[in-house]
């Protein structure tokens, strides 16, 4: 289904939800499984973000229905408990689409600094 | 998904509710994604634990399971809207818009529009909850009253009712007074015991200031108030040295009610040491009880089937009519256990402790908790009655549902057309679910008003039970109502938006609504199944109650209650002393009564039928071995000619006559029931019969009566002529001509023109004495036949809606068919074939739920079985009446549509 989608269909996909930023963010790294990407996007916002089942779920099939993840085929071979679950892999869309939002959100974080507003006690 | 990981039974118990919370997704969303996310909840659910120990656990999965339905909905929904994922403003919405309370807000005001916009719907809606609700609250507040709200006694549940029992004879007995003295003294397990006499004939006469007035009033040990943990809200109680220890040997003391202070000494504060004459005996007030102190004894009263004893006077332990050592088990017996001692651990020290006081070998000692005891009989009826408003409101709900998703499917292009803009899938069943819950609490509201209205209409039916009066519409009641809204909110919101969101919006633009989906119409069929079988319940349970009911009316009681009037006096003793003075007393009140024009014969005995309630005594013919059990019967004390009056058929030898007189030979007439027991092979007449303190030869047997309640079995009863053994309590009866109410203020003023200080009692008509003891049985089925008369309509209208909607739905199909030559009668046949079948089903499941359900109303019949096959049959006859019926109204209107118009159309 991604592959067919032009550049402005992805456009149309922006702003991202700040959970599938965080999602396909991980996702970056590399594969991982759905445990995984909770554990890592509790790490990277300090706990502040704590998504549970049901939500993870639902963004995932999301992302996937957007062709911006796809599940991995292969399994790491070297934890047996880990050969069950399904592993999620970001696809080349999805990484144009958190690049562009990352951009995009970078525009907006430039233009807060540049009226002096980001400061150390913010 | 194997791992053996260790768990603690809260992650499993957790593990299970959230695996079943996740059948709420769409099947291939669960085959696709269940098993993971199970897997991660055990790993989040370890983690956790690890962090925060149990707790963490358990408010995780609280989260984890509060989020599945929302989510599950969202998927059903999302899998459908295709429109919406190509939307170019998806995600253009400010994240503060989608959540929080603005969006709570805009959801709100948007559903008080769309409800606007649809006023018949909501007035529908939210008079079909609000009667759902109302019924059920108001049916909660009566229960919570009287069952569910602690009873007004320091710790409660260490207070429990005692009873000897003999189980080989079948029979539960009270407390003698030596009893009670020795399981006093030598009991380990209880705190302290008491007994006291509250029977329902416990009356005195109060003189000494104007009318005389009849009181009712009981004796209790001084132990009685610390025991069951209340204190005088005035003065004191009784103390010890104040009980007698011979009969009439208490102190001249009483304790009063704070209703019966209310009444004798308005607001006067300054009650204590005044002094009230009782049947001749001056009384110095000691203490008020405080405000609705009340102890229930489970008896028959002459105003209904059961008396709320609420004693106006307390006499201390010791007065002339209680009986100290005689043997007589006539005191009602209570404790309160000790802290952390179990009821079998006191029923087996009580049943040690009492061993030498039992009458026969086989004795028990019966400990019942004292709330189980004071609503004894109670809860049966009222759990029945509050599931039967719970069917009631689930049908409630079951309208709404169907006519909820017609609504919705009315409304898909405009769903379709909020996606299509930009709404996400979630917005859109948070705002369906919103309108739900918004009708569901303003109907919660229709329901609290209709519940205060009900719950009045309820207490002025009802029967006298215990604490009725403190029954209302509590904070419990409105939390309970609330809840009820939320949660019909949800029931009846839920389906149809799973069900819309099912639907393609895409195709529901382009066919603007005109089709309906198979699953839509089986959602429909199955919420009409139930909702029958609902009805068929309601009916079933409201026909049965009636059928006894009916047979308990049809009762021959064993006399003839037409025309006669009744009046009850008691003779104080003081001016009464005599069995001569007695009699005098009761001759010359029969003559007044014959002088009163229209009477055609009168009589008097110690007490008359309905409520019937005398002393058993034990015993045996002269002949039998001392040795042996004696028989239990009840003694009635009449005047010659009383059976003749009454109308009481005689079997065997002669009745009373005037010769049965203070010097003539002891006699006694038995009853049927009671000379089969003590003579089963042989004839009465002429045999000795040997009671408590006197002989007597049985002249008669006479027929039967029924005493108590039209559905008590006969029991054993014997009658000796008033003149031989007087009493001095004495009922009259009056036979009259015409309408025997007529005569009742005649007969008080006879009684009075005899004795101006006597109060009268039991002033009626015999009749309506008769009707009243089945007040409870009425109760219950006229509010039964209520429910199911309601059922019916809901069940009703709920069919006439479905059927009006499929009717709505074909008429394309219908009018093609008709172009082609379909004639009208089959159009119509083939739409009501549909909501006969649903409604056959709906009947056959409802039948056979009602027949598994019934056998628990066995104890609630009179002579009818649960199983009973015309109820059954008249039921389903009735439904499919009404399935036939509300379905034709709208089928025919199939057969006015104009096939040129439908192809036109096209």
């Amino acid at each position: 289904m991604m592959s067919n989608r032009t550049k402005s269909n992805l456009a149309e996909l922006l702003p991202l939800r700040p959970v599938e930023f965080l999602v396909l963010l991980v996702l970056a790294d590399g594969e991982r499984h759905g445990y995984g990407i909770v554990q890592d996007i509790t790490e990277r916002t300090d706990g502040t973000v704590k998504l549970l089942p049901g939500n993870l779920y639902a963004v995932l099939r999301r992302l996937m229905e957007c062709g911006l993840l796809v599940e991995a085929a292969r399994r790491p071979a070297a934890d047996l408990e880990d050969q069950r679950r399904r592993y999620y892999r970001i696809t080349k869309a999805g990484q144009k689409v958190l690049a562009a939002d990352a951009a995009r959100m970078k525009d907006l974080v430039q233009q807060v600094e540049s009226r002096n507003l980001l400061r150390a006690d913010a | 998904m194997t791992r053996q990981t260790p768990r603690s039974p809260r992650v499993s118990a957790g593990e299970t509710l959230y695996r079943l919370l996740l059948f709420c997704y769409p099947a291939d969303v669960r085959k696709s994604t269940a098993l993971d996310m199970l897997e991660i909840f055990r790993d989040m659910c370890s983690m956790e634990r690890r962090r925060s120990g149990a707790i963490g656990v358990a408010l995780f999965t609280i989260r984890a399971c509060a989020e599945v339905p929302g989510k599950a909905i969202q998927s059903h929904w999302g899998r459908r809207s295709v429109v919406r994922a190509n939307a170019p403003q998806r995600n253009s919405i400010p994240s503060r818009h989608k959540f929080g309370l603005d969006a709570a807000f805009m959801d709100i005001r948007f559903a008080l529009r769309s409800l606007r916009k649809r006023p018949l719907f909501t007035i529908v809606a939210i008079c079909t909850l609000g009667l759902g609700i109302g019924s059920a609250t108001a049916m909660f507040s009566v229960v919570d009253g009287v069952l569910l709200r602690q009873l007004p006694y320091r710790e409660p549940g260490r207070l429990v009712t005692a009873w000897i029992g003999y189980p080989s004879r079948g029979e539960y007995v009270n407390f003698t007074d030596d009893q009670y003295r020795l399981w006093r003294q030598n009991s380990t397990l209880f705190q302290d015991v008491a007994i006291y006499n509250a029977n329902a004939w416990g009356h005195g006469t109060l003189t000494g200031s104007g009318r005389p007035e009849r009181v009712s009033l009981g004796t209790a040990t001084a132990s009685l108030l610390p025991v069951l943990g209340v204190e005088s809200s005035i003065g004191r109680w009784f103390s010890p040295d104040e009980e007698g220890t011979e009969p009439g040997g208490a102190a001249p003391v009483v304790v009063i009610s704070h209703e019966f202070r209310s009444r004798a000494f308005g607001d006067e504060r300054d009650v204590l040491g005044r002094t009230i004459e009782l049947d001749g005996i001056k009384r110095a007030v000691i203490g008020v009880l405080p405000e609705g102190f009340r102890l229930r004894w489970l008896t028959k009263s002459p105003l209904g089937t059961r008396e709320i004893v609420g004693k106006e006077l307390w006499l201390p332990f010791g007065q002339s009519h209680d009986c100290i050592g005689c043997g007589s088990s006539m005191y009602q017996a209570v404790g309160r256990l000790r802290p952390n001692v179990t009821v079998e651990q006191a029923v087996a020290e009580t049943a040690t402790v009492l061993e030498s006081t039992a009458f026969f070998d086989d004795m028990t000692v019966r400990l019942v908790p004292r709330h189980e005891d004071e609503n004894r009989g109670l809860g049966q009826p009222l759990v029945l009655l509050l599931a039967a408003t719970g069917l009631l409101l689930a049908i409630a709900c079951g309208n709404i549902a169907t006519l909820s998703l017609g609504e919705l499917r009315g409304r898909r292009t405009e769903l379709a057309t909020r996606s299509a803009l930009g709404a996400s899938n979630s917005r859109v069943v948070r705002q369906l679910l919103t309108e739900s819950l918004l009708l569901g609490i303003v109907s919660s509201g229709v329901g609290v008003l209709l519940a205060k209205t009900g719950t009045k209409g309820l207490l002025l039916l009802a029967p006298p039970v215990p604490r009725i009066d403190q029954v209302g519409v509590s904070g419990t009641a409105l939390a309970f109502a609330v809840a009820l809204g939320f949660f019909a909110g949800v029931l009846f919101g839920t389906a149809p938006s799973i069900l819309a969101a099912r639907d393609s919006i895409g195709s529901a633009l382009r066919a603007s609504g005109c089709t309906g989906t198979g699953r839509n119409r089986h959602f429909q069929n199955s919420v009409l199944v139930l909702e029958v079988a609902f009805t068929a319940v309601l009916l079933v349970t409201g026909g049965l109650l009636t059928r006894s009911l009916s047979g308990l009316l049809g009762v021959e009681p064993g006399f003839n209650p037409e025309n006669m009037a009744t009046a009850h006096v008691s003779l104080p003793e003081v001016r009464y002393p005599t069995q001569v003075s007695q009699t005098l007393f009761v001759t010359e009140v029969i003559r007044e009564l014959k002088a009163i024009p229209g009477v055609q014969a009168v009589t008097a005995a110690n007490n008359l039928p309905f409520p019937g309630t005398t002393a058993g005594w034990g015993v045996r013919d002269e002949e039998a071995d001392p040795n042996l059990p004696r028989q239990s019967g009840k003694l009635f004390h009449v005047m010659p000619g009383y059976h003749e009056m009454m109308g009481i058929r005689l079997l065997d030898g002669r009745t009373f006559t005037e010769e049965d007189h203070l010097e003539a030979p002891s006699v006694a007439l038995v009853g049927e029931e009671f000379a089969r027991r003590l003579w089963p092979d042989g004839s009465p007449i002429g045999r000795r019969l040997v009671y408590p303190w006197t002989t007597v030869t049985v002249v008669g047997v006479v027929a039967d009566v029924r005493r108590e309640t039209l559905g008590s079995s006969p029991e054993p009863v014997f009658y000796v002529p008033f003149s031989q053994f007087t009493r001095s309590d004495v009922s009259f009866a009056v036979r009259t001509s015409g309408d025997a109410a007529l005569v009742l203020p005649q007969i008080r003023e006879a009684i009075w023109s005899v004795d101006g200080d006597l109060a009268i009692t039991q002033s009626g008509t015999m009749a309506s004495l008769v009707a009243r003891s089945a007040s409870d049985e009425r109760y219950r089925t006229l509010l039964m036949s209520l429910f199911g008369v309601l059922a019916s309509a809901l069940a009703a209208v709920g069919v006439f809606g479905v059927t009006a909607r499929a009717v709505a739905h074909r008429t394309r199909e219908m009018g093609i068919r008709m172009a082609l030559g379909a004639s009208d009668t089959g159009m119509v046949t083939t739409i009501l074939r549909g909501s006969i079948v649903t409604g056959l089903i709906g009947i056959g499941v409802g039948i056979f739920g009602a027949l598994w359900l019934s056998s628990g109303l066995s104890d609630l019949l009179f002579e009818i079985e649960p199983s009973d096959p015309v109820t059954y049959v008249a039921v389903a006859c009735v439904l499919l009446a009404l399935c036939v019926f509300s379905s034709y109204l709208p089928a025919r209107r199939i057969a006015r549509v104009d096939p040129v118009e439908v192809l036109r159309a096209e």
